[in-house]
């Protein structure tokens, strides 16, 4: 990634809190704006990934009908914490396609060399 | 040498201990300050740790806790000013929390 | 060097908001510059005119206010994150017809752009998570 790149790590599932959203809405801005920005999905964000998220009855805004606008958005590095997925078992459920595999060490050099790090 | 800040007494350090590099420091702030505490699994953890070799805690949120004198010795007591100076000097700041 | 700060927690629901604080005035009153403070999510409340401290307990609305009047700091409120916390201005006040409009003087209300922009311009960037 360049010296103005921006890393977002996307830790939190999708329902729990306003951090899904904001991390959502912080990654489309951002690459609006023609930064150079990155998202990772770890930890339990991973059940952001999940396909077939239905909140018809919940009422809810769907995290999982986002994730593949990251791609319409010229959001092109979206990863995924491959330790994670399989830690929670969902590596044949992706919401997406295109979805960039990172293993630890690959994980610790985006954030070592990232210019900003945001943590939702 | 990045900052990584640590707000919570929870699975967030862990997290945070993953991705950082030996020369990496944290400081904890708020119930972050908790996991300075002299106590097992306090001294279990940060001796697990092969990340970060510079370890803060906020002397504001030890002292509102009751716990200033109750402290690892691996960690370096700081106040807001301290915060900024070790924010200027790393190359980032990360909070996890 | 640059420091923007990004404050996530309402007043009194979190103690983010007042770490956020102390942090920013520690900033301005060193030889850094803080180029902006960014309210996002509950974090606009601590713009709200309608807010009422307990008598005891730090009035963050007003020592944000003090803090952007004497160091001119660029307080953003998020547009989106203040809508839906009922945090508006005169001008929302009017377009959403509503009652009346609470944004303390000092704040302005703008899009989450200028926390990109803060990203791309400051230094450092100190986010305080609820």
């Amino acid at each position: 990634m360049s010296n103005d790149s921006l890393v977002i790590l996307v830790r939190h599932t999708p329902y729990s809190s306003h951090h899904a959203r904001a991390a959502m809405d912080l990654t489309l801005t951002a690459a609006a704006f023609d930064s150079d920005v990155g998202v990772v999905f770890m930890d339990e964000g991973v059940f952001q990934l999940i396909s077939g998220q239905d909140t018809g009855t919940s009422g809810f805004k769907n995290v999982g009908k986002m994730i593949p606008a990251l791609a319409a958005y010229d959001v092109d590095k979206v990863y995924v914490h491959t330790p994670s997925a399989a830690r929670f078992s969902i590596e044949d459920e992706y919401a997406m396609d295109g979805l960039l595999p990172l293993d630890d060490e690959a994980l610790k050099t985006l954030v070592q060399n990232a210019r900003h790090v945001m943590v939702y | 040498m990045i900052l990584h800040t640590v707000n919570k007494y929870s699975d967030c350090i862990s997290a945070c201990m993953s991705v950082a590099d030996k020369e990496d420091a944290v400081l904890l702030l708020e119930d972050g300050v908790y996991a300075a505490l002299d106590m097992d699994d306090n001294r279990h953890f940060w001796a697990s740790i092969s990340t970060v070799s510079r370890h803060y805690v906020l002397e504001a949120d030890l002292a509102a806790r009751g716990i200033s004198d109750k402290m690892l010795a691996r960690f370096n007591v700081v106040s807001w000013q301290d915060f900024v100076a070790l924010s200027a000097e790393s190359d980032k700041v990360i909070s996890w929390g | 060097m640059k420091f923007s700060i990004i404050v996530n927690g309402a007043p009194w629901s979190s103690p983010s908001a007042l770490s956020a604080l102390h942090f920013a005035e520690a900033v301005a009153e060193s030889e850094h510059e803080l180029y902006r403070v960014f309210f996002y999510q509950d974090g606009v409340h601590n713009a709200s005119a309608f807010v009422v401290p307990p008598q005891d307990e730090t009035d963050l609305p007003s020592r944000w206010q003090r803090l952007i009047d004497n160091h001119h700091v660029d307080a953003v409120v998020c547009a989106a994150s203040a809508l839906k916390r009922g945090v508006i201005d005169a001008a929302e006040a009017d377009r959403y017809e509503k009652s009346g409009h609470n944004l303390l003087p000092g704040f302005t209300i703008s899009g989450l752009g200028q926390l990109v922009d803060a990203f791309q311009i400051s230094d450092r960037v100190i986010n305080f998570p609820t």
